[in-house]
C-alpha cells in the first residue's frame, strides 16, 4: 500500500520545498521596494546613524553571504533579531502564535465537526424544503464579513446580555495576579475562558459555511454512486450505509482541513482585531507595515512550511483512507 | 405442485415523476423455479430493471407497487415490514448481480470486509466462517483465494463481475437476480461468467432470474423466458416453444431480427419507433403502436395472457388479441425459408 519508496520521495520532496520557501522568502523580501531603512529615513534618521545601522546588521555584505548567515543561523535554530523591536523572533512571535493556535485551532476544528454534520445532514435533504433552507442559511452566513460577526456578537452578547467581556484574552487583574507564576498560568483562569468566548464562537459561527458545503456536495456525490445500491440491495442497514457514505463523503476534508488550518498560524487579523485578542496576525500586519523582514521571513516561513509538512501527512492519511490514491503511484 | 421459487402475480409498478404517472410495470405474472436459469428480456426502458428492483424491494423513492404480489417460497415479499424484508430476505435469500456491477463494489473497502459486512448483517456466523467461504467462493468463479484480500481497483473489470458472483454466493440465497450481468464484458468473458453461473446452478441447485436485452444470450443460457414489452409481457414460455412458434409480433420481430448466416442477405425485421411511456394508466397493448397486425381493439382493451395455440408447451401464454392469426402467418414464414 504506502511503500517506502513513495514515503521516501514524498520526504525529499517535502526537505527540498522547505528549503526553497526558505530561499525563496529571503530573496523575495529583499527584492520588494522599500526596506527598514526607508523607514527610518523617513522617521528623519540621519545618515551616519543609517551607515551605522548597515555595518551592525551586516546589511554591506553582499546578499549570497548574509543569505549563507540567515541559512547558517535558522539551521540553529536563530531566526534573527527583529528590526523594530531588537529583540530575537522566536521570543516575539511564540506568545503570540500560541495566543492564535489556541484559539483558532479548536475553533476551526469544532467547525469542521459541526459543518461535517450539518453538510451531511441537508446533503441527505437535499430534495426537501429543509435541504434548500439550509444550503439558503449556509451561504448567507458564509457572505458575512467576519468583522461584521464579532461585532454583533460583541453587541449582542456583551453589550447588551452583558455575558461575556467585550475584548482582550485576560483581564489585567489576572495578569497582575499572575505575574510572577509559569507563563501559563492565565491561561487556566476562568476570566480567560469568558474572554475566549465570544472570538471562538465567531471563528466557529462564520467558518462553518465552508465544510458544510464541501461536505454537502461531497455527499450527494457519493449517493449517486453505485455501491449504495448494492449495499441497500444486500440489505445493509440504514445506519450502515450512511457510515459508508459518510466515509466516502469526507474525503475531500483530509486535504481542505490542514489547509484551514494555516488561519491557526498565520492568525485571523479581522477577528484579531475586533476582539482585540493578541494573537500573530495583528503582529503580522505590524511587522509588515514596519518592513520588519526578519519576523515577516519567520512568520511566513512557519505557515508555508506547516503547508508543505501537512499535505506530506495528507498524503500519506489519504494513501491509508482511499486505496485508489497510492496504488497510482 | 410445488410452490414455485418465486411468483410474480399481476405486477403493477409506477412512477411518481413530473409529467404524471408513470407505469413501468403492468400486470406482469410470471415464475421462477429453483435450479433453473430464467430470461426476462426487453428493450432498454420496457421495465426489467423496475421488476429487478421490485422483487428485491429496493425500488427508488418515487416507485411503488401498486398492484399485485410478489411470492418468495410462498411467503408474501410484498406484505413484508421493510425490516424483516432487509434483514431475512435480501442477499440472505435474494442476491443480486446489479447492472454494471464492475461499479457497484464499495471502493475505499477491501473485498473481504465488504463480505464480512453483509454476512454479519444476516448472519452470526464468524469471521473465520467468513472468510473461508468467500474464499471458497472466489475460488468457485475461478478467482485466486488470496486476492480476497484486495481493494476492488485493483481487479480487472470482469474479475470484479466474478467477485461480484462471488459476494452474490456468499450466503447461499435460492434465488440470484443477474440484473444485465454481462453487458459491458466481451464475449469470452460473457461467457466464462455464464459458465460459473451455470456450475453454480447445477451444484447449488440456486434459480436465476436472468434479465438482458440480449436474446441469443437467454436462448443459449435459459430454459424459460418472458419477454416483457413496455412494461407488458408480451410472451412467457419454454425457450425452444418461443424460438419455434413465436406467439407474439413482438418476440417474433425480435426473432427476426438475426441476421442468418446461411443467408446474409436476408432482409432484417427493423422494429420502428420507441416503446412507449404508459402515463395515463395503460389499459390497451402497448406494442399497438409499432404492431404491424394491431386492431382498433389493441388500442382500447389491454390483452389478458393466453396459452398459446397448438404450442408444444403446456406454459406458454402470449398476450396478443391476435395471436391465432399471428401464429399460423408465423409458420408460414417459417416454412417458406
Amino acid at each position: 500500500m504506502v511503500s517506502v519508496r513513495y514515503v521516501g520521495s514524498r520526504a525529499l520532496q517535502t526537505v527540498f520545498l522547505l528549503w526553497f520557501m526558505l530561499t525563496f522568502l529571503f530573496f523575495f523580501f529583499r527584492l520588494m521596494p522599500g526596506s527598514y531603512l526607508d523607514i527610518m529615513m523617513y522617521r528623519g534618521a540621519d545618515p551616519e546613524s543609517i551607515a551605522v545601522f548597515k555595518e551592525n546588521w551586516g546589511l554591506n555584505d553582499p546578499l549570497y553571504v548574509q543569505y549563507g548567515r540567515y541559512l547558517v543561523n535558522f539551521l540553529g535554530f536563530d531566526a534573527g533579531l527583529s528590526v523594530q523591536y531588537r529583540e530575537p523572533v522566536w521570543d516575539l512571535v511564540r506568545r503570540r502564535m500560541f495566543n492564535t493556535f489556541i484559539l483558532v485551532a479548536p475553533a476551526i476544528t469544532l467547525s469542521y465537526v459541526v459543518g461535517g454534520v450539518i453538510g451531511g445532514l441537508i446533503g441527505s435533504r437535499r430534495d426537501s424544503r429543509a435541504g434548500e433552507h439550509g444550503l439558503g442559511a449556509l451561504i448567507f452566513v458564509g457572505s458575512l464579513p467576519s468583522f461584521f460577526v464579532g461585532i454583533l456578537l460583541i453587541a449582542m452578547f456583551s453589550m447588551w446580555a452583558g455575558l461575556f467581556p467585550t475584548s482582550g484574552m485576560v483581564s489585567p487583574e489576572v495578569t497582575r495576579t499572575y505575574r510572577d507564576a509559569v507563563w501559563w498560568r492565565p491561561y487556566l483562569t476562568g476570566d480567560f475562558a469568558m474572554h475566549y468566548t465570544l472570538p471562538f464562537v465567531a471563528i466557529v459561527f462564520r467558518y462553518l459555511y465552508f465544510p458544510s458545503l464541501i461536505i454537502r456536495t461531497s455527499f450527494i456525490d457519493v449517493t449517486r454512486q453505485e455501491f449504495n445500491e448494492f449495499y441497500r440491495v444486500a440489505g445493509l442497514t440504514p445506519r450502515a450505509r450512511l457510515r459508508h457514505q459518510l466515509k466516502h463523503a469526507s474525503l475531500p476534508l483530509i486535504t481542505l482541513y490542514p489547509l484551514s488550518m494555516t488561519w491557526a498560524l498565520g492568525g485571523m487579523v479581522l477577528i484579531e482585531t475586533v476582539f482585540n485578542w493578541p494573537g500573530i496576525g495583528q503582529m503580522l500586519v505590524q511587522a509588515v507595515l514596519s518592513r520588519d523582514y526578519p519576523v515577516i521571513q519567520f512568520v511566513f516561513f512557519i505557515i508555508a512550511a506547516f503547508v508543505i509538512l501537512s499535505n506530506f501527512v495528507v498524503d500519506l492519511v489519504y494513501g491509508v483512507v482511499d486505496p485508489r490514491i497510492s496504488a497510482d503511484d | 405442485m410445488t410452490t414455485p421459487l418465486l411468483e410474480i402475480d399481476d405486477l403493477t409498478v409506477t412512477y411518481r415523476t413530473d409529467a404524471g404517472e408513470l407505469t413501468a410495470v403492468s400486470d406482469v405474472s410470471f415464475c421462477v423455479e429453483a435450479n433453473e436459469i430464467f430470461g426476462l428480456v426487453g428493450e432498454s426502458g420496457s421495465g426489467k430493471s423496475t421488476l429487478a428492483k421490485a422483487i428485491i424491494g429496493c425500488l427508488d423513492r418515487n416507485g411503488r407497487i401498486d398492484s399485485g404480489e410478489i411470492r418468495y417460497c410462498g411467503t408474501a415479499l410484498t406484505s413484508l415490514s421493510e425490516e424483516r424484508f432487509r434483514r431475512e430476505f435480501r442477499w440472505n435469500e435474494i442476491a443480486w448481480i446489479p447492472q454494471g456491477s464492475m461499479n457497484s463494489l464499495d471502493p475505499l473497502e477491501r473485498l473481504c470486509d465488504q463480505a464480512l459486512e453483509i454476512a454479519q448483517t444476516h448472519t452470526d456466523h464468524s469471521a473465520a466462517t467468513v472468510d473461508d467461504r468467500f474464499r471458497r467462493a472466489f475460488d468457485a468463479v475461478g478467482l485466486q483465494p488470496d486476492r480476497v484480500t484486495e481493494y476492488p481497483h485493483q481487479f480487472s473489470g470482469g474479475m470484479k463481475q466474478r467477485a461480484m458472483i462471488a459476494l452474490a454466493l456468499l450466503l447461499e440465497p435460492s434465488l440470484i437476480i443477474a440484473d444485465e450481468p454481462t453487458t459491458a464484458l466481451d464475449v469470452i468473458m460473457q461467457d466464462q461468467v455464464f459458465r460459473y453461473l451455470d456450475e453454480i446452478r447445477q451444484r447449488t441447485g440456486v434459480g436465476v432470474l436472468l434479465i438482458t436485452h440480449d436474446l441469443s444470450v437467454v436462448m443459449e443460457e435459459c430454459a424459460n423466458l418472458a419477454v416483457l414489452h413496455s412494461g407488458q409481457l408480451a410472451e412467457v414460455g419454454p425457450v425452444t416453444a418461443i424460438y419455434d412458434a413465436p406467439h407474439h409480433p413482438y418476440t417474433r420481430k425480435l426473432l427476426g431480427a438475426f441476421p442468418d448466416v446461411r443467408d446474409p442477405d436476408a432482409e432484417l425485421e427493423v422494429l420502428e419507433g420507441h416503446p412507449p411511456k404508459i402515463t395515463d394508466g395503460g389499459g390497451y397493448c402497448t406494442f399497438a403502436t409499432r404492431c404491424p397486425i394491431a386492431t382498433a381493439e389493441c388500442e382500447t382493451v389491454a390483452p389478458t395472457p393466453q396459452q398459446a395455440l397448438e404450442s408444444p408447451s403446456q406454459y406458454h401464454l402470449t398476450t396478443c388479441h391476435r395471436s391465432d392469426r399471428l401464429f399460423e402467418h408465423g409458420r408460414s414464414v417459417r416454412r417458406s425459408r
